[in-house]
């Protein structure tokens, strides 16, 4: 579904990919992991599309199409979708209005009439009750005062109303204690399946043992380094990343 | 003096138990500069527009015809009184102020209809609030005075349902001069919900309205006041609310200003009994070529009282908007709070905005804060929309009207919320569909 070749970015003409190569089917977790400065938050925001992040070299297929041509809003209506690190804060936007547009520009794109309020607010309900939201958040602005696990959850809640192909969750532990990463955790297990293929960027490996990988990558100096099962992760928990630049 | 000035005071006939009054504003007109962008207090709004715009303030001979339907857009009881291009329009009214029928401790009467103790009331009270000879605008109100509404509620009196007043324009206000006074008294402990609107129909029209609302209240009494302005843009609008606050009296203003040919909003609260209390919020909307200048100053005479002020405003294509906010805290005053803060969002290159927020501070024991900004678009928030399937057009819509939404909820009728909110997404947007996540 999602096939990354040899792809090179740079942020403000600094190279920060240089020539990095991934393949994810449906169904697959894939967990990227990697010392800072490596590339891993370019990688989401260069799949994302975000402005500043200058793809130079490679290509990204996205089930047929050159996902580098489209607008950041075209590749989420394709269902993409990047849950932030920062999630950015807009007050005076509701949750809920802001929901339900990002609902309807997915239906509209698939043809599809908009959801009639009420059997969105059922859902939107719902879906906050999944991932232990109160109901009061979809009145709130977005994130607005949202502490650092809401804000986790919200990015969650997004992404189960959005029903993504693809989903990069980028440093999603950051900032969650044990008991807001577990929470975040069941939500995303709850969302796989068979057509479903995740990306999960993380430090550390503490959210692998809750969001359980099929594929362990290293990120290294903007190339993958390594690649292994699950159990790379706790080699990489155990040994740091010291053993592998010294062997590239 | 502007040569204007002679002219317009020959074209109207002030009332004539207000003569003293009428002489006296003329008095000080006459005495003023006229004001020019050479005074800091009109330093970014010229009046050469209405001095050259030969207006005309003259009664118009024939009342246009205009629907209840038109004029009625809140859906909101109220004792509605409403004027079309400068006079009383019986017809679209539910109140005759010539002789109303309201409840007790409610009065609504036209100064024409005044009785003789409301003459006295009015002769004593008019143009009290108006403490300075610099509001030369408001001083030609009422040398040129020949109609305005007397609102009295009685001590102890709550009334529930608001008093509207409503003014609009149509094509017959075309170069006309038009003026009107609100004279507003609160007695003590009383309480009242005033609503001012001013709109038109779509045909193009100049027209100048000149229009100062003066509200006095005693100890205790509450007052919630909103003014609404949606005129049509080749409108000129000068107008001033001054209010004067006795002992614990709160007063509470909500103000949306769309921007026009020339639009000058003044409003001037004094604290004069301790522990009063002043709210004012507003949002302003500036675009295509329009003006909108506003001027906030704030009296604190006295101890112990409070004043919030929150403004925010857009600003789009070449557009220029004026916020001059000032808090004036005596040296008696002590233990005052205030705060004030003014918030501006440039949508284009070619907006403009002049803000300055000014303290002057003469007691050592207050707690006072301000603050202004002028940003553009957050391009992180729009980043965040496009990312969730949000186009940009459509995200840049929503992200304006969140920056004003903000000030919206604090409005305390919802009525008035549910009439202005589609009006204001309505400003951000040609494309329905852009807008159709906010009606």
């Amino acid at each position: 579904m999602l096939s990354i070749h040899n792809l090179e970015a740079s942020v403000e003409d600094k190279p920060i990919l240089k020539g990095l190569s991934l393949s994810v089917k449906p169904g697959e977790v894939h967990a990227i992991m990697g010392p800072n400065g490596s590339g891993k938050s370019t990688l989401g925001h260069v799949l994302a599309g975000r402005e500043g992040y200058e793809v130079t070299g490679g290509s990204v297929d996205f089930f047929g199409t050159d996902l580098t041509e489209l607008e950041p809003e075209e590749r989420a209506r394709e269902g993409l979708f990047l849950a932030f690190q920062y999630p950015v804060e807009i007050p005076g936007v509701s949750n809920l209005e802001f929901l339900k547009a990002a609902v309807d520009a997915k239906r509209e794109h698939a043809g599809l009439e908009p959801l009639d309020s009420v059997s969105f607010i059922r859902t939107a309900r719902e879906s906050c009750q999944k991932v232990d939201l109160e109901q009061s958040f979809l009145k709130r602005g977005v994130n607005e005062g949202f502490s650092g696990g809401e804000k986790k959850r919200n990015e969650l809640l997004q992404m189960m109303m959005l029903e993504p192909k693809i989903a990069i969750l980028d440093e999603t532990d950051s900032g969650l204690d044990i008991d807001a990463l577990q929470v975040v955790a069941k939500g995303v297990n709850a969302m796989r399946n068979e057509e479903r293929g995740f990306v999960v960027v993380t430090h550390y490996q503490r959210l692998l043992n809750y969001i359980v990988p099929d594929y362990v990558h290293v990120l290294a100096g903007g190339r993958i380094v390594k690649s292994g099962g699950k159990e790379l992760a706790l080699q990489l928990e155990s040994e740091g990343y010291g053993w592998l630049e010294a062997d590239k | 003096m502007a040569e204007a000035v002679g002219q317009w005071l020959n074209q109207v006939t002030p009332l004539p138990w207000l003569q003293e009054k009428s002489s006296e504003g003329a008095g000080v007109v006459n005495s003023q500069p006229w004001p020019t962008p050479k005074a800091e207090y009109w330093k970014y709004t010229s009046l050469k527009h209405i001095e050259r715009g030969g207006f005309d303030f003259s009664a118009i001979e024939q009342a246009s015809p205009v629907s209840s339907e038109a004029v009625s857009i809140i859906e909101l009881d109220t004792f509605n009184l409403v004027f079309v291009d400068g006079q009383f329009r019986a017809d679209l009214s539910n109140l005759d102020p010539a002789s109303p029928e309201l409840p007790e401790g409610l009065d609504i009467i036209d100064f024409a209809h005044a009785d003789a103790g409301q003459q006295a009331f009015i002769r004593d009270a008019l143009h009290s609030t108006v403490q300075e000879q610099k509001h030369v605008l408001a001083h030609l109100s009422v040398a040129m005075l020949s109609q305005g509404l007397l609102i009295r509620v009685a001590p102890e009196t709550r009334i529930e349902k608001p008093v509207q007043i409503t003014h609009y324009t149509t094509a017959q206000a075309d170069q006309k001069g038009m003026q009107h006074r609100v004279l507003v008294h609160l007695g003590h402990h009383a309480e009242l919900n005033l609503v001012e609107m001013y709109g038109s129909d779509d045909s193009a029209h100049t027209g100048w309205m000149n229009q100062v609302t003066e509200v006095i209240q005693e100890p205790e009494s509450a007052m919630q006041h909103y003014r609404l302005h949606q005129e049509q843009q080749a409108m000129a609008h000068t107008g001033a609310v001054h209010v004067t606050l006795d002992k614990q009296a709160r007063f509470n203003s909500f103000l949306l200003g769309y921007g026009g040919k020339l639009k000058r909003l003044d409003y001037v609260v004094h604290h004069e009994g301790p522990a009063a209390e002043c709210n004012l919020q507003g949002v302003y909307l500036v675009n295509q070529r329009q003006h909108f200048d506003l001027r906030t100053q704030i009296e604190h005479k006295v101890p112990h009282c409070l004043t919030d002020e929150v403004f925010r405003g857009i600003i789009d294509d070449k557009g220029l908007a004026v916020f001059n906010g000032k808090i004036h805290i005596h040296k008696h005053a002590q233990k005052t709070l205030a705060e004030m803060s003014n918030r501006n969002l440039l949508l284009s290159e070619n907006a403009q905005i002049n803000t300055k927020p000014e303290l002057e501070i003469y007691a050592d024991d207050v707690k006072c804060a301000h603050g202004a900004t002028i940003s553009q678009m957050d391009s992180d928030a729009l980043v965040y929309l496009r990312s969730r399937g949000i186009s940009a057009a459509e995200a840049a819509v929503m992200l304006s009207f969140g920056f004003i939404n903000e000030i919206l909820m604090t409005i305390k009728h919802p009525e008035i919320l549910g009439y202005i909110r589609p009006s204001i997404v309505r400003r951000f947007g040609q494309d329905e569909r852009l807008m159709r996540h906010l009606l």
